[in-house]
Parts: C-alpha cells; structure tokens; sequence
C-alpha cells in the first residue's frame, strides 16, 4: 500500500495483513485440538493439547485487532487519496462484493460438509452431536442466520458507515482531544475503551457470527480501527510509540499469562467468570489486545517493511484463502478424527492440506479469472 | 434572428386584490430596461410570469425565443434570476453555491467568479449564514453573473440595502453592465438606481404600463414651470399633466417639454418665472398620480 | 445545450442536492439505526422492545425533519425563489421534492423494517408478530405520505406539523385497534407469521392509501398555476 503522496509503498502493512489472514487458518486448525473449545468447535478431535489453548488464545487476542487497525489505516489512506466515491466503490467491490457472493456458497458448502461429518465420522465430536440431536426432533428449529468467519468483512462495511458518518459529524475541534494526547495516553485510553465492549460478552470474546451486527463488536473493533485511521492521520504516531515496543510486548504477555491462568477449564456459558473476576479478566484481556496488536504493527514496521517474491505471493492469496479456509478445514479435520494419528500430525495435515487446496483453488478458480480483481491485492513488482 | 431580449403581449392575470390587463412590455436585445413602481404595483408579478413561476389568465410571453410557461426549461439556462426575496441555502458555503450551479450550467466561468469574489469582497468558503444582507445579495449576484446569461432579470435587488452597501452594488452593478452586451431587466421602487443602470425605463402601477420610454426622453419631455398667473389665465393648458395654482402662482408640469409649450403657457395666462428639469422620482410620481 | 440536458438530470441534481443539504441529519440517523438495530440484535426482550420502541421514533423524527427541513423550510427560508431559478419546471421541483424525501424516507424505513423482521425471524421472538410489526411499520410509511403531502402541496408549517400531530396520536390508536383485532391478536404467539383475510385486506389498503396520496400530491402539484 502506499502512503501520503503515493510513492512509498508501506510493504509491512500488505505483509502484516496476509501473515494476520493465514494465522486465522492455524488458529481455527488448532481449535479442534484445544481442550478449551472442545464443547463448541464442530470439527473438534478425540485428541487435545493444552498447548494449543496457550497459543490459539493468544493470537486470538490481537489477530483479528490487527485485522481492523490495518483496515482503519487504509481506509484512511484511500478516502485522503481518492475521495467519498472511489473509496466505496472500492470497499463495495473489495469487501462487500466477496461478502455477497461468498456468504451463500460457504453456507452451502459448510451445510454439505456438517452432514458429511454426520454421516461418516465415528468418534463424533459434542457440536455434531448436538446437531444430530436437534435435527432428530420432531419439529427442529431453524438455524440461526450466520455470516459465519466472514462476520469481519460484514462488521467492516458498517465500520465504513460509520467512519463516513464520523467524518460528517466530527471536526477539528472535537478530534483534537484525541490528536493531542501523549502516546502512552493514548494507549491507556484504548485499552480502558475495550473494557466495557468486552465485559458484555464471555471470555475470550466470541466471533460475532450472527447476522445483525454486534454492538460490542462495532465498538471493539471500532477502537482498533480508529486507532488505524489515527497511525494514518498522524504519520509521527508510530514513530512515537516505536520505543515502547518491548514494553508493550512484555506487558502484553504478563497481562496474557495471568488471564490464561484465569480462563475457566471449558468455554461454556455455565463456567463463565462473574462479577469482579470478570472485569478483572476483561481488563487483562483488553491489556493484552491492544498492547500485542500494537507491538504486531510497529515489529512488522521494522522487520518486514520489505518486498520479497515470497511475500508478495503471500499478500496475493491470502483473502482468497481465508474465505475459503473453513469448510475445507472442517473436511480435512472430519477426515482424521478417526485415523489414528499423534496430535500434532494431525494439525499439521489439517492445516498443510487444506492451504494446499486453497492455494490450488486460487490458481485455478481466481487467478485466471475475474476474481482476481476482487480478491487478490494488487501485483507489486 | 428574433431582436427582443423578451416580449409580453396582452398580459392579464387576476388576483384577488389585483389585477393586471393587457399589459405589453418588450425589451431589445442588449438593452437595460428599468421597471420601476410602488409596493404592489406588479413588478415582482410581472416578473415572474417572466420567468415562467407564475401562468398568467391570458396573454403571450417570449423569452430569448421561447414561448413561457411552456419552455421554460430551455429559456432559464439563458435567464439569470435573482431578487430580494431569494435566499441561499443559509448552512452551505458560497463555494458550495458555486459549485451546484456549475454542475448545471457547464459554462460557468470559473474566472469570472474569483474575479467577482474579489470585487465584491466576498470569501468563498465562508457560510452564508455568517454574511451581512449587503453580502448576501453580491453573493446571489456572483451566482447568476458567473453563469453569463443572456438576459439578467433582477426584482429589486437593493432592497433592504444599508445606503453603503446599496452604492457598492449599484456601481459594481453598472461597471459589470457596461463590460458585457447582454439584456437586462432590473426592477425597483428606487428611482435613483434605475436611473444609474437603464436605458429604458417602465413606470408601472396598480398592474398596469404608465410609461415606457428611454432615459433621455424622459428627462428631456418632462419638466416644471413657476409660472405668475396672468388675469385672463384658462383652466387648462394642452400637454400640461398637471397644474397646481397657490394665490398668484402656479407649478405646471408637462410630459412634452418644448419651445412650443413655453408659447401655448403664455398664451394660456401663465408667465413662466422659471424652468425646471425633473428628476426621474418626480416624474414617476407625477405620472402615477396623473394616472390614478 | 438545453436540448442535451434533459429534466431527468436536473431531477437528478435536485435530489443529490437535497441529500447534501441533510448530510450530517443523515449521518446522525445512520448511527442511531446501526445503534438501534444492534440493540435489537442482543435478542433479549428488553433490548429488543426498547429498540422497536426507539425504531418507531426514529422514523417519526426522520420523515418529520426531512419534511420539514426539505420542503417546509424552503418557502420559509426563501430558497424557493433560487431554486426555482434554475431551470426546472414547478413539476421538475415537486418531482425531485418528492423523490428526494421518499428516498431519504423508504431508504432507512426499508433498512430498519428488514431489520426488525430479520431479528423476528433469527430469534426467539414468535415469528406471529410480523403481520402486526409490517402494519404498524406500513401506517408509520402513511402516515409519512401524509405530511409530506400536505408540506409539499401547502407549503405550510403550521399545516405540516397539524396533520404530523394527529398521524402520531393516530399511531397510538392504530396499535391499539390493531393488536386487540381477533384476527391479529389470536396469532401473535404462533411460531409462524399467520396472514389471513383482515391483515392482508389492510395491508392493500393501507398499500393503495400510500400510492392514492402520491399520485394525489403529483396531480395536485401539475394544476397549480402560481408557485411562488
């Protein structure tokens, strides 16, 4: 992407936003080995490791905060550069476009998967079961409308909405509160804003999947995607908080480690911590967020700010791969409960097989074709 | 090649508590036309049947060629229109303004705007809530004479105006005037405007056409005489509008100033003591009331 | 020129015109519906009857003030006068008027009554409810009708605001009426939306009322013979 007057392409920002999307396919790779997720997650395994709690949680906490903080800056970017009108045809075309002809497909496509599951795993985890159960009633209920992990690119335009709303009803003035905040202020600040957004929903903070946005998710996300919009507006920001940076990292990973220790065994709604234990763990949540999501960028500022082959190809096939990781996942992972494999053979096929599908589909279904427009970034070199 | 600017034939409209027959009023190509006339003589109505807003009972109206109401649409991308009563959008900026109506009249000279907002000392990225009436109305000005239309139809735009604001309209008015050949039509019930602007003047009351005449014959026709009244003096004079008789003395005013108006005076019983030349205000006024 | 321009685009302008003119209105009801239709999203039955209550004002406000502001607040602030300087017809400008306020009207009406409904339907909430919620949700488009009618054929504030308050107070009535309705009531609590003869009757009714007063206003507008 490319900064103030275009002609310095900032490559940390594509190559921070790829690693980000395909660390979402190891991360919902690892769930079905996670002792934590083991209630909720459809294709979860006979076999867990409580190592995979320790890091999914832990890239939980930022992954998807990077997400938005990136797409703050560069929506910052393209409405400073192109003005109102190029910058919705370009999020219509680059997010709701994706969002409209995706949602259906992997709907159906996950609909196809949960009854191959049914029909041919043995060992079959809680959630197929509690499917099957649901189905066998006499009268099953419906299921809830879901935009399922592409719920980022549905929270996303009503992020953009409200950027343009801002933008109509904020000025100067009342933006200068913010502007003229010291760094560490102004970190202290997202951190406190976090903590009411994720109080009201359990620990860690779920996908909001369903089809109405989510208030907590438009104001959670919304502060990293502000905090986005602001590293743009203010080219010094990043520079000024760059000496922090193992600070934060530290701190991150002390707020981490004490809020792990607090997590409940199991993610279920009965186990959920209550009252002052919540907020306490909401805090070190919303601590460790915002400092890791900030360390992520300014890292990323310093040891991945450059071009590579490798990289860009990265950059290039990551939002294909990511729409289309879940279901192929689930398959892979249906496939394997029952074959007697070690654990981490079985994370490792899982993952390495469904990025090997994904990446054939780009090449045979995208990069050929239209789509390419849509969904790869633009070619660097 | 029609020669008028616009051309109203056999007017008529009906109101309530007005009425307007048969008026004609025509103007030629590249000429300044005056309307004046009272509060409610028909200005503002004349003007909007003008400019297609208003249908009148009866009667014919072309403008720059097109046939009003009906092709209103075509005439009005060569009509610029403002008036007292016109009012811009009070929480949008000038820039704003100009901006709207470039997006319809492609041929808005942009050059011509700066040049303007210089003249009138207007800041473009002002609201036009924050500016004086004075800068309103040079703004509404700037809008329309941006545009370049051929006819510029103006319904008392220095109404309301604080005399220093009034005389920074009139002369950038007149000196913008004098640049350009286009058609105008500027409507007041100030006579010493209409006298800075027209070439023509109408006196217009009570929704009908007194007078239609250019400036210089009006003031070279009408005129004032002191007269000493002989004792063989008659009660009427030809070509006298009026005659005021106090004691020995009488004023008669005559809308047909001449050498032999001075001879038929005397030979009426009336000694001219002297001459006067009248101001146009005294002329409208003598008008209306010969009329009334 | 005039010949390559035709009276669509000026319509066009007109109503683009309009929607600057009510941008930061706008982009103060976009947030209150995204606020609105999230609180309803939470699907517990506070949130949800609070934030239908809060969508029902919503909408009151949004057809009120652009009705107002659009139409009422042009003859009062004299921009008729400029407006009707460029070249439109009265038509034109009744037209875009009328185009501009439906649009500002039927836009967030459609987004926040496809809301609601998608909340009915993906939540506990008896899915009975839609026909009473899609007739309430119809009187309040209406009701809207009416006073846009009324300010764009009067041009009065005095008028506009009468006829806003006695469609309001009619809401209330309306609701009322409606819900204690045999036809209406017996079905709230079904699992499924229940149309039967009386709600579909007033739904075409109130369908055919809506039209009725728009084509009425456009008739109307083209007799009038003094726009100023």
């Amino acid at each position: 992407m490319l900064q103030g007057n275009g002609s310095v392409r900032l490559f940390y920002l594509d190559n921070l936003r790829a690693l980000a999307m395909l660390a979402g396919v190891f991360f919902h790779a690892a769930l079905a080995y996670s002792p934590m997720a083991q209630p909720f997650w459809p294709s979860a395994d006979v076999l867990n490791h409580p190592l995979f709690d320790v890091v999914a949680w832990a890239s939980h906490l930022f992954r998807m905060p990077v997400f938005f903080l990136l797409a703050g800056f560069f929506a910052a970017m393209l409405l400073h550069k192109y003005g109102d009108g190029a910058f919705w045809q370009n999020r219509l075309r680059r997010i709701g476009l994706p969002l409209l002809l995706f949602l259906p497909l992997l709907t159906l496509a996950v609909g196809v998967v949960m009854q191959f599951g049914l029909a041919h795993v043995q060992q079959k985890p809680p959630f197929l079961i509690f499917i099957q159960s649901m189905i066998s009633m006499t009268e099953p209920p419906a299921m809830p409308l879901s935009t399922m992990h592409l719920w980022f690119l549905y929270h996303l335009l009503f992020l953009y909405l409200l950027t343009w709303c801002c933008r109509i009803l904020l000025n100067r003035q009342m933006l200068s509160w913010f502007t003229e905040l010291k760094p560490n202020a102004l970190v202290l600040l997202s951190i406190l804003a976090c903590v009411p957004a994720l109080y009201s929903v359990p620990v860690p903070f779920p996908a909001p999947e369903w089809i109405l946005p989510a208030l907590w998710a438009l104001w959670f996300y919304g502060v990293f995607f502000s905090l986005g919009y602001a590293c743009f507006s203010m080219p010094a920001l990043l520079a000024r908080l760059d000496p922090f940076r193992h600070y934060y990292l530290l701190l991150g990973a002390v707020s981490y480690a004490i809020y792990y220790t607090l997590l409940p065994a199991t993610l279920m709604p009965q186990s959920q911590p209550q009252g002052w234990l919540k907020l306490a763990v909401t805090l070190l949540e919303s601590c460790s967020a915002v400092l890791w999501t900030l360390c992520a960028l300014l890292y990323a500022r310093r040891w991945l700010n450059w071009n590579s082959r490798a990289l860009a190809y990265l950059s290039n096939v990551s939002f294909w791969v990511y729409i289309v990781h879940l279901p192929l996942l689930f398959f892979v992972q249906f496939v394997l409960i029952d074959l007697a494999l070690a654990v981490w053979a079985k994370f490792i096929l899982s993952s390495g097989i469904t990025l090997a599908i994904s990446l054939l589909g780009f090449h045979i279904l995208v990069a050929p074709t239209r789509l390419a427009g849509v969904l790869a970034s633009r070619q660097r070199r | 090649m029609q020669q008028y600017a616009f051309d109203m034939r056999n007017i008529s409209i009906r109101y309530p508590h007005f009425a307007m027959e048969n008026l004609n009023l025509s103007l030629a190509k590249g000429q300044v036309l005056g309307l004046v006339g009272v509060n409610g003589a028909g200005k503002s109505t004349t003007i909007r049947i003008l400019m297609g807003l208003v249908k009148a009972d009866a009667g014919q109206v072309d403008v720059l060629g097109y046939k009003l109401p009906a092709q209103q649409v075509q005439a009005k991308y060569d009509i610029g229109f403002a008036s007292d009563d016109m009012r811009l959008y009070k929480n949008q900026t000038l820039q704003w303004h100009m901006d709207f109506i470039h997006s319809i009249f492609p041929n808005f000279d942009h050059a011509y705007a700066r040049d303007l907002l210089q003249r009138f000392e207007l800041i473009a990225d002002q609201k036009i809530k924050g500016l004086s009436h004075g800068q309103r109305v040079k703004a509404c000005l700037l809008l329309v004479l941006a545009r370049r239309p051929k006819l510029l139809v103006l319904d008392e735009p220095t109404t309301g105006l604080d005399p220093v604001a009034r005389d920074e309209v009139i002369t950038e008015l007149a000196d913008i005037l004098r640049d350009d050949e286009r058609s105008v039509l500027f409507s007041s019930h100030n006579t010493h405007d209409i006298e800075k602007l027209s070439d023509q003047i109408a006196f217009l009351d009570r929704g009908k056409l007194l007078a239609l005449q250019d400036k210089e014959s009006f003031v070279q026709s009408w005129a004032r005489f002191r007269c000493q009244l002989l004792p063989q003096a008659q009660d009427s004079i030809p070509g006298a509008v009026s005659i005021r008789r106090s004691g020995q003395l009488a004023e008669v005013i005559t809308d047909q100033c001449s050498s032999e108006f001075a001879v038929a005076l005397q030979q009426a019983g009336f000694k001219v003591i002297e001459q006067h030349r009248m101001s146009l205000e005294e002329i409208f006024v003598a008008n209306v009331k010969r009329n009334r | 020129m005039p010949n390559t321009l035709n009276n669509t685009l000026m319509i066009k302008r007109l109503i683009v015109k309009d929607w600057q003119l009510m941008k930061k209105s706008l982009a103060a009801y976009m947030i209150g519906g995204v606020v609105i239709i999230g609180m309803m999203g939470m699907a517990t039955p506070l949130m949800f009857n609070s934030g239908a209550i809060m969508m029902i004002t919503l909408m009151i406000v949004i057809g009120s003030r652009s009705a107002v502001e659009l139409v009422v607040n042009e003859k009062k602030d004299q921009t008729l006068a400029f407006m009707m300087s460029l070249p439109v017809t009265a038509e034109d400008y009744a037209l875009a008027k009328l185009g501009a306020n439906l649009a500002l009207f039927l836009v967030p009406w459609l987004l926040l009554v496809l809301g609601m409904l998608l909340v009915i339907v993906s939540t506990p909430v008896t899915n009975g409810v839609i026909p009473l919620v899609v007739l309430v949700s119809l009187f309040i488009l209406l009701s809207y009708c009416c006073y846009l009618a009324t300010a764009l054929l009067t041009y009065s504030e005095g008028y506009t605001i009468t006829v806003m308050i006695i469609t309001n107070l009619l809401l209330n009535g309306f609701i009322l009426w409606i819900i204690r309705m045999p036809a209406v009531h017996q079905t709230l609590e079904a699992s499924t939306a229940s149309w039967n003869s009386t709600t579909l009757a007033l739904l075409a009714a109130g369908t055919a009322l809506v039209a009725g007063i728009l084509m009425l206003t456009a008739y109307l507008q083209k007799r009038k013979t003094s726009f100023l």
